[in-house]
């Protein structure tokens, strides 16, 4: 009976009598709010699509309109008629009407309708700021200024609403005018109206300096957020009022005549309002707020750990009813806390959240996984945890099915995770090469993505830190020689560097030097060499140090590996080497003078030659200089070198014993 | 009396004083006035709030057609006529009901009841069937009472029923009082008129006060005569 009845009132909105086709209108709105399983019947019988034709008919009085609108915002509300109303372009028909109506009542109804739809939707609407809707911004903003209940504030949503789509939106709003009336309705009486403008500002600002800027040209600003922070009636109000300053602290001019209107002093005074809010029990992404503000300042990230910011973090990752993206800023919060400071990191694993962490690496979503994996980099940072609480846990495997996803971002973050994982004394060492870490590794070092050759790169050099012959033979069985050479000519100086920090790991250790240059077909020395003549001076301190100590290992090997040195070109190399301006890279060349005059297993005579041809190059007055370092290290080392230089000129050479291995 | 009693421990103070200091405090008229409105406006009082308004110009802070509105809808559901309460909600702001799943489903409660109270058992039924069993099935939180109310179409003489409680008139009051309070809280005001709060703290007050000194007491709060205690 009331499907027949329902039906009934479905076909008279077709009605031609105006007053049946009002009443209709309003028995169904009636119907429909706040009634779901109403909702589902008159969108089976196609309702939706005939309340938009009276929106869009030109003859429907405003009577009609209020109640179409009405009943379309209610329709709106729930999740499979709002995508009713986007399908029949009730949308548009809304905004059209909302617009151009000279009704107050229809405008109030249409913009209440609106706000229903931003408010279901998920995702921003593609229809309500595509460019021919731009026309209602300024029928947006006069509308704050209304006093009837809640149009102000479902104008602000809106806008708001608009913001959530990008730059350009936010730029229309506040060139529409929108700014000086939502500070205006800072100031209102009723707490719902400063709500609103708080989101409205909220979403203005975001990552927008033009908007930022235009809103802190309104003096009161400042004070009316700095209020709602301290004495904002819910703890939601002071959240948005944080977020607001968190977004104009970013681009307030420095250089404030109070200590509050600075970015400093504006952050200091948000932050602890937001570690505060993480105790509250909200569903707002209070952590993600706080790693914004956080970000980019070691000092914040400080006064954030001594609030105990990182033991609430660590209470909402405990608690699994919270929504995704809170545990994801909630992750990504702890990442920037932990980055720099081992006391956090320890608290983390104190707290014992190490396993939700290790689960988020395989979460669902990509956002949660990417801010897991950060978590996890600046955790694997800690030498303590590698060696203890972080090779208990499973983390090869879901860091490797990371690197292999399709985003760089998230790939290249698993990278830096397992490199640092990937150490000598990490307990995880022997996960990562159980589960083909050094195939893995050396396939990335391949990929045409620079950050992934970087760290498929870097990963290697720190699996061949101080590893087992075996692990050193499997690294240059998956990467043939012809990569090497290949990545010491990349167009990124990281990727150059890293991998001739690879070579120096792999030459590491004495017993390894046969192997390397029978990998690099007795390449090697040259191709060192290569790159640094290359460079043309412009190589980084770190790409140089570590090419000599690719010629300090040789050079610390037999006699044979030592002439192999003299015979590659390295000598003149290594005499100007003295002469750089890095203390790091003079100290590494005199190492390797001390190697190349160092003599053992009775090779005096062929010691005597290289000293001599070494003389030639100037090498005792450049000791001599160094002599004078401004760097002890430097400076001892030098003086070593002028006595093994020295003693073997008296013939003597066994006083004198000092060979580098590093 | 007690208070007569322990008189002689207290701090006296005259009448004169008192009035001295009464008048030392300074209460800016505006701000009575804001109380007054407050008053007229939270209880409805549409007519008495315009002429003050025009008297003291004092600024109502809302618009008073919707305070019309919102009269006429608790009346409507005191008086029974529960439908007609919907819709005017509906016309005045439908997100109230479209959000108050609680308050939605009372007043759906509230229209059954007056539906069994007029004997339409049968329009009772399918009322029933059609808007409050879904509601269940959405909201779990709303089943027991949801079960508590289909109950009264099992009862004859729901008078004498169990459920005699939700046919009283008491039940009237306090939907329209619930819905009367959403209604505000959707206009940004109190449910409640600042001025009773302000003369509970003025008896709470005095009582602190009975504890140190006597004074001149206001016993009556409609005339708010100052009353001198101990024989002066």
């Amino acid at each position: 009976m009331a499907e027949v009845a329902r039906q009934q009132l479905v076909d008279r909105l077709q009605s031609d009598d105006s007053a049946s086709r009002l009443q209709a209108l309003r028995c169904i709105k009636n119907c429909v709010i706040g009634n779901r399983r109403q909702k589902q019947h008159y969108i089976h019988l196609d309702a939706v699509k005939l309340l938009v034709a009276v929106l869009a008919s030109p003859t429907a009085d405003a009577a009609q309109l209020v109640q179409a609108a009405a009943a379309v915002g209610s329709f709106a509300a729930s999740k499979e008629g709002l995508l009713s109303v986007i399908h029949h372009r009730g949308l548009l028909h809304l905004l059209k009407v909302l617009q151009s109506s000279e009704d107050v009542k229809v405008v109030e109804a249409a913009v209440r309708a609106v706000k229903s739809v931003c408010r279901t939707a998920d995702e921003p609407i593609l229809d309500v700021l595509s460019p021919p809707s731009l026309g209602v911004l300024p029928r947006l903003v006069s509308l704050l200024a209304s006093p009837t209940s809640n149009v102000a504030e479902s104008s602000a949503a809106v806008l708001a609403c608009c913001c959530d789509r990008g730059r350009e939106q936010q730029n229309a709003v506040a060139v529409a005018g929108a700014v000086q009336p939502l500070v205006a309705l800072l100031a209102s009486q009723q707490h719902s109206k400063q709500e609103a403008a708080l989101a409205a500002l909220a979403a203005l600002s975001s990552g927008n300096a033009a908007t930022s800027e235009d809103i802190l040209e309104h003096a009161s600003v400042l004070s009316s957020l700095l209020g709602a922070i301290k004495r904002g009636r819910s703890p939601h109000t002071r959240f948005v009022a944080a977020v607001c300053l968190v977004n104009l602290s970013q681009h307030i001019p420095a250089l404030g005549q109070e200590e509050l209107s600075t970015p400093q002093g504006l952050q200091q005074a948000v932050l602890p309002v937001l570690v505060q809010l993480l105790d509250a029990d909200m569903a707002e992404n209070v952590p993600g707020a706080l790693c914004q503000l956080v970000e980019h300042s070691a000092e914040l990230q400080l006064a954030a750990a001594d609030a105990d910011a990182v033991a609430k973090l660590c209470a909402i990752l405990r608690q699994q009813w919270r929504a995704p993206p809170v545990v994801e800023g909630a992750l990504r919060c702890l990442a920037a806390l932990c980055s720099k400071r081992e006391e956090q990191r320890r608290q983390v694993v104190d707290a014992r959240v190490l396993p939700v962490v290790v689960a988020a690496l395989s979460h669902q979503s990509l956002p949660m996984r990417a801010a897991a994996c950060m978590c996890m980099r600046s955790l694997s940072r800690s030498t303590k945890l590698l060696r203890g609480h972080l090779g208990d846990v499973q983390l090869a495997a879901p860091l490797l099915a990371l690197v292999d996803e399709g985003d760089t971002e998230v790939a290249a973050q698993a990278m830096g995770t397992l490199t640092n994982l990937a150490v000598d004394f990490s307990a995880v060492k022997e996960q990562l090469l159980a589960h083909d870490g050094v195939a893995r590794f050396a396939a990335l070092a391949d990929s045409m993505q620079p950050v992934l050759r970087l760290h498929g790169v870097w990963g290697l050099s720190s699996v061949a830190y101080m590893a087992a012959p075996e692990v050193k033979q499997s690294i240059a069985h998956h990467l043939p020689w012809s990569s090497v050479v290949a990545l010491l000519e990349d167009s990124e100086p990281e990727v150059r560097e890293k991998v001739m920090l690879l070579l120096r790991n792999m030459l590491h250790s004495e017993r390894n030097i046969e192997a390397v240059l029978t990998w690099s077909c007795n390449a090697l020395l040259e191709a060192a060499r290569d790159v640094l003549q290359r460079s043309e001076g412009q190589a980084a301190a770190e790409l140089k140090h570590h090419a000599l100590y690719v010629v300090v290992n040789m050079a610390s090997s037999t006699a044979a590996h030592k002439e192999a040195v003299m015979q590659s070109g390295w000598p003149p190399l290594l005499v100007q080497q003295l002469r750089d301006e890095n203390e790091q890279v003079r100290e590494a060349a005199v190492w390797a003078i001390i190697n190349l005059t160092w003599s053992r297993d009775g090779d005096a005579e062929e010691t005597a030659v290289r000293v001599q041809q070494l003389r030639l190059l100037g090498v005792e007055e450049e000791l001599r200089r160094l002599e004078q370092d401004e760097c002890i290290a430097v400076k001892e080392r030098a003086s070593t070198a002028l006595d093994q230089l020295r003693a073997l000129e008296g013939g003597g050479d066994d006083d004198v014993a000092m060979e580098a291995v590093v | 009396m007690a208070r007569r009693a322990e008189a002689g421990n207290k701090k006296r103070i005259s009448a004169e004083e008192w009035q001295r200091k009464l008048r030392e405090v300074r209460v800016a008229k505006e701000d009575m006035n804001r109380v007054v409105m407050n008053f007229l406006v939270t209880e409805g009082y549409v007519d008495a709030a315009r002429v003050f308004e025009r008297e003291s110009r004092t600024a109502p802070g809302v618009d008073l057609e919707q305070i019309t509105d919102r009269m006429e809808i608790r009346k409507a559901v005191q008086s029974g006529d529960v439908e007609q309460a919907i819709e005017r909600v509906n016309d005045l702001d439908p997100e109230i009901l479209e959000q108050g799943h609680e308050l939605f489903f009372h007043l759906q409660q509230q229209r059954l009841i007056e539906l069994i109270r007029q004997g339409q058992l049968a329009e009772a039924l399918e009322y029933a069937q059609e808007y409050l069993a879904p509601r269940g099935e959405d909201h779990p939180e709303l089943l027991q009472d949801l079960e508590r109310t289909a109950a009264l179409l099992v009862f004859e003489d729901v008078g004498s029923s169990p459920l005699a409680d939700l046919m009283d008139v008491a039940q009237r009051q306090k939907t329209a009082s619930e819905l009367n309070a959403a209604i505000l809280a959707s206009q940004s005001q109190e449910a409640e008129p600042k001025l009773p709060n302000l003369l509970k703290l003025l008896m709470w007050a005095q009582k602190q006060l009975d504890e140190k000194a006597v004074y001149p007491r206001v016993d009556n709060l409609v005339t708010a005569e100052l009353h001198v205690d101990g024989g002066n």
